[in-house]
């Protein structure tokens, strides 16, 4: 057995020795599961039922779910894994690259509660022309009457609360799901990712400009860091686009109410998002992540709320009032499809700045720069601090001394020492753009080297900052442009209560906003 | 109780371990690996299926942290990416955890991208062909051995062209041949 097998083994077998279980991960993974096993079931019954639906749209009168009303009186308590790295799930996603190669589905505009109807005859090229759709509950139906009409009552009394929404598409030629766009713009309230239904009401849901991705780019589909000349930009790569074509496009909408979406709106109606402060990390009550984060999106943080949120076993144990308590519903309706011609190739943003695919990191011979950070040299641990300061004033100097903002992350807290003449990568930041570009390099001081100290719960310690000695890979880039920085070398971390050792460090200092905007 | 509960608990009780230290090889976070596992499970058993035993519900939920791994990519901010191309994840390896020999490797695994990680996992912790691993994945044949190839110089070693074996070429220690 080779060296790297023993080494992963010896990795292996180290984590699974000093892994524990979660008490009621069981009861957790049996909820998550069991409710999509009952979505599963139901779904094989609404097929039957979709042919009842588009029966009683033509004026037939249809017998319906008469199940009395069971009105709750008491609150019940939804416990919700909540991890520091995928948070709080949203309702309703739906894997419609999982449809890639299947069949086309069946057409199932009509579910128990709901209908979809569209308003438009074909699909524009580019997807950007919107198109909307009605989500109607039974109660808007005029053709029932009669008996049905009272058990359609007690359906959509039943159906007044708070689901979630998802809407896609699925494209097909010769009767093959060949391609499909998802996450289009749910009709949810932004903040808490709810949408609240009425009796008798409706909902539009707008399919905005969305890039229809190719079942065939396979890889390329799950990668959206793309290389254009050697800029690293995010989105869509061409190869990953839907070719031009002419395909029938189906609307797809789940629709989910369950206890965790009156969860979710239970800790709405009190301020809470289901946000973590942070991906990947989770934040004290009262800590200065808190307050930057509550401050931010006008909603407390479920992880800074005192006594909801577990965060030894990353459990929030939310109390539902009846008045938030919905019925489970999961339905997934697939619309009529429409024609969609695709005449030429997908419309994909180059990088349009003269300077940014020609000073790129490739064609600078800067150590740092060989697409990832390279360790050699350095020692293994790692601590990774962020700041943010304005660096601008780079771009007419050839040095800068300011102030910056240091916070640690993860939550090393402790104190830095010893960063002095470390080597730092220059990169753009553009503004309204994600892609970056590394632009040169430079030598960085902190505080004459003298400590830092890092403190997640007090918030960002100010520092001196000292760039000198910068290298464009070229000509330096134009005014306006924002810079960011990464800094790394060797220091010595003592972590709080720990002894001091030394370190890799790498520094990233952000443009201006805190690490997390 | 459904069957399948019970043999979810079964599983919990007797695997879950192993499923935590095969998603920490994965992901190199402990926190992500929890995450993954969690998820890897409700696929696996919200499917309508028969799975006979542990053994094999093991076996379907390894590959489905592999399949969700990788398509948690899709929904990395941007950050993440800065991130990722000026340094390794927030899981590597701290002091606590560099006590054993793998230290070097734990780091290097760390720095990894994704498939490069996965690939490498498959190959030299699951004993999978260059082609099972293709089929896995989901990736040509070629794919597979350049990201093995790039994976493996970072953590020190070469590979040869059928990218079934290897040859150790750094931290002074003997590969197979």
């Amino acid at each position: 057995m080779g060296s790297i097998d023993r080494d992963l083994q010896g990795i292996y077998d180290s984590e699974r020795d000093a892994t524990r279980t979660p008490a009621g991960l069981v009861d957790v993974v049996a909820r998550r599961a069991g409710r999509r096993r009952g979505s599963a079931i139901a779904g094989t019954a609404a097929a039957g039922l979709a042919v009842v639906g588009l029966v009683a749209s033509l004026g037939v009168a249809v017998a319906r779910n008469s199940e009395p009303v069971t009105t709750p009186d008491q609150p019940i308590e939804v416990n919700m894994y909540v991890g520091p790295t995928q948070g709080w799930q949203n309702e309703g996603a739906m894997d419609l690259v999982e449809f890639c190669g299947e069949a086309a589905p069946q057409t199932k505009p009509i579910s128990e509660y709901f209908t979809l109807s569209s308003n438009v005859e074909s699909l524009a090229d580019d997807l950007s022309t919107d198109v909307t759709f009605h989500v109607d509950t039974f109660a808007g139906t005029s053709e029932i009457t009669g008996t049905e009409r009272s058990g359609v009552l007690q359906i959509t009394s039943r159906i007044d609360g708070a689901g979630g929404l998802m809407q896609g598409w699925l494209f097909v030629q010769d009767g093959i799901v060949v391609g499909y766009v998802d996450n289009v713009t749910p009709g949810t309230d932004p903040l808490t990712g709810v949408r609240t239904w009425e009796d008798g009401g409706s909902t539009l849901l707008t399919a905005n400009t969305s890039v229809a991705v190719s079942c065939e780019a396979g890889e390329m589909a799950d990668d959206p860091f793309w290389l254009v000349g050697d800029a690293y930009v995010y989105g869509p790569s061409p190869a990953s686009i839907l070719p031009a074509g002419d395909y029938e496009a189906y609307p797809v909408v789940r629709i989910e109410a369950s206890d965790k979406t009156d969860a979710r709106r239970t800790l709405a109606a009190s301020g809470i998002s289901t946000s973590l402060v942070g991906p990947g990390r989770l934040a004290e009550p009262g800590s200065w992540d808190c307050q930057q984060a509550t401050e931010a999106a006008g909603l407390t943080p479920i992880d800074c709320v005192e006594g909801l949120y577990d965060q030894a076993w990353a459990i929030a144990t939310v109390t539902v009032p009846p008045e938030f308590q919905s019925p489970d519903i999961d339905v997934t309706l697939v619309g009529v499809p429409l024609p969609y011609s695709r005449t030429g190739e997908a419309v994909v943003e180059e990088p349009e700045s003269q300077w940014t695919t020609e000073h790129t990191y490739g064609m600078c011979s800067h150590g740092l720069v060989d697409g990832f950070w390279q360790t050699d040299g350095l020692p293994p641990s790692l601590v990774s601090p962020q700041g943010f300061a304005v660096l601008d004033p780079l771009l007419a100097n050839s040095s800068l001394t300011t102030s910056a903002g240091i916070l640690d992350d993860p939550q090393d807290d402790g104190t830095l020492e010893g960063i002095v003449d470390f080597e730092v990568l220059l990169a753009t930041d553009l503004d309204d753009s994600p892609r970056f570009t590394f632009a040169g390099s430079a030598r960085a001081t902190i505080n004459d080297g003298g400590p830092i100290i890092l403190d997640r719960y007090s918030g960002p310690t100010t520092v001196t900052l000292t760039l000198s000695d910068v290298t464009w890979c070229g000509d330096p880039p134009p005014e306006g442009t924002v810079l960011s920085a990464a800094i790394t070398g060797s220091a010595v971390f003592a972590p709080t209560g720990g002894d001091p050792s030394e370190v890799a460090v790498v520094l990233w200092i952000a443009p201006n906003g805190l690490p997390w905007d | 109780m459904g069957a399948w509960r019970g043999l979810l608990a079964e599983v919990v009780r007797t695997r879950h371990a192993s499923l935590l230290a095969y998603g920490y090889l994965l992901t190199s976070s402990r926190a992500d690996a929890e995450d993954l596992v969690q998820d890897a499970l409700v696929k696996v058993f919200s499917r309508v299926r028969t799975l006979p035993n542990a053994a094999a519900a093991d076996q379907y939920v390894r590959r489905a942290m592999l399949t969700l791994y990788l398509d948690r990519r899709r929904r990395d901010h941007a950050w993440n990416l800065v991130k990722r191309i000026v340094t390794t994840d927030d899981g590597v390896a701290g002091p606590e955890d560099s006590v054993t020999a793998s230290t070097d490797v734990r780091a290097s695994l760390a720095a990894l991208s994704p498939r490069e990680r996965a690939c490498v996992v498959l190959r030299h912790f699951d004993d999978l062909s260059v082609r099972e691993i293709a089929g896995r994945l989901g990736l040509a044949e070629g794919s597979v051995k350049r990201y093995l190839s790039d994976g493996l110089k970072r953590l020190g070693v070469e590979m040869t062209d059928d990218g079934a074996t290897v040859t150790v070429v750094a931290h002074g220690r003997e590969g197979r041949n």
